[in-house]
């Protein structure tokens, strides 16, 4: 009976209530805005002309720079237990993105382009990060 | 004095019935005043919209004045102030401006609540060669396009 009231008590005081929520973090980038990129030809300048700017820029392997291009939108039903409202931060939204990858080299041409989880693709893409000493 | 004769006219006048039935018939009572507004917290929803933005929209007119090949690190500082991010890379060099704009809006009832959040934003990045002098320039200026909508309206080409 006590746990019955508890849970009553924690439902009614809003802090947990169950949530249908749709969520849309950036724009999508196509496939067919990114089609026009051509591997080997295409420079940091086209694709910035073409996609706009990116959402990360890392420095990759061997002097390449990595682009990273990535957007969210779910939506279904969860539960929700005191959610923070308003709290956006750009580091925080990684894990959560999907998007497009593309990797330059040092003459700053284009040479791998991937799409799927942004981290997942980083993994494979960034410098590790170097030691300090 | 209070007599038993009393107590039945008094039982009488304030209670329905005869007090004979107790805790019971308070509680039923009880139960009955209560009733309406429960039923109205229970069928009253509460809507709600919230706007979250980080940093300062970024401008376009001040951002043109900027020319790959000729402008250096110190006229994009001068011209936009601070980068919000610096990104070495290898002796070049990339600088972030960014400005969110997230809106979010939505309504409960009890405990059944539909959540709408729609986070867009305005970004620009600077690239600078060996000698900080900028190479490439983009940007993308969407943060305008957040709404506020409930989870089921189309508000997007994606939907």
């Amino acid at each position: 009976m006590r746990a019955l009231i508890l849970l009553g008590l924690v439902l009614c005081t809003g802090c947990a209530s169950f949530t249908y929520e749709r969520d849309m973090t950036f724009e999508p980038v196509s496939d067919a805005a990114v089609e026009p990129l051509r591997v080997g030809e295409s420079d940091i300048g086209d694709t910035l002309r073409t996609l706009g700017a990116p959402l990360y820029v890392w420095e990759g392997v061997k002097d390449s720079i990595v682009l990273a291009y990535g957007w969210k939108y779910d939506r279904g039903w969860g539960v929700k237990v005191s959610r923070a409202i308003a709290s956006f931060r750009y580091d925080d939204q990684i894990d959560r993105l999907e998007g497009w990858i593309l990797v330059f080299d040092s003459d700053n041409k284009l040479q791998i382009v991937r799409k799927g989880l942004l981290r997942d693709l980083a993994n494979e893409a960034r410098q590790p990060p170097a030691y300090v000493e | 004095m209070w007599t038993n004769a009393d107590r039945r006219r008094f039982d009488a006048h304030v209670w329905h019935e005869p007090r004979s039935c107790g805790t019971k018939c308070a509680m039923k009572t009880l139960i009955h005043a209560l009733a309406l507004p429960a039923l109205l917290l229970f069928i009253a929803p509460s809507c709600f919209i919230s706007r979250s933005t980080a940093n300062e929209p970024l401008q376009a007119q001040r951002m043109n004045t900027l020319t790959p090949g000729t402008s250096t690190a110190t006229d994009v500082a001068n011209t936009l102030g601070a980068p919000n991010e610096v990104v070495q890379l290898g002796k070049r060099m990339a600088w972030r401006y960014d400005f969110t704009n997230a809106k979010q809006a939505g309504f409960s009832i009890i405990i059944l609540t539909f959540v709408n959040s729609d986070a867009r934003a305005d970004r620009a990045w600077f690239f600078f060669d060996e000698s900080s002098v900028l190479q490439y320039a983009g940007r993308t200026l969407q943060a305008d396009h957040a709404t506020y909508a409930m989870p089921w309206q189309n508000v997007h080409e994606r939907d």
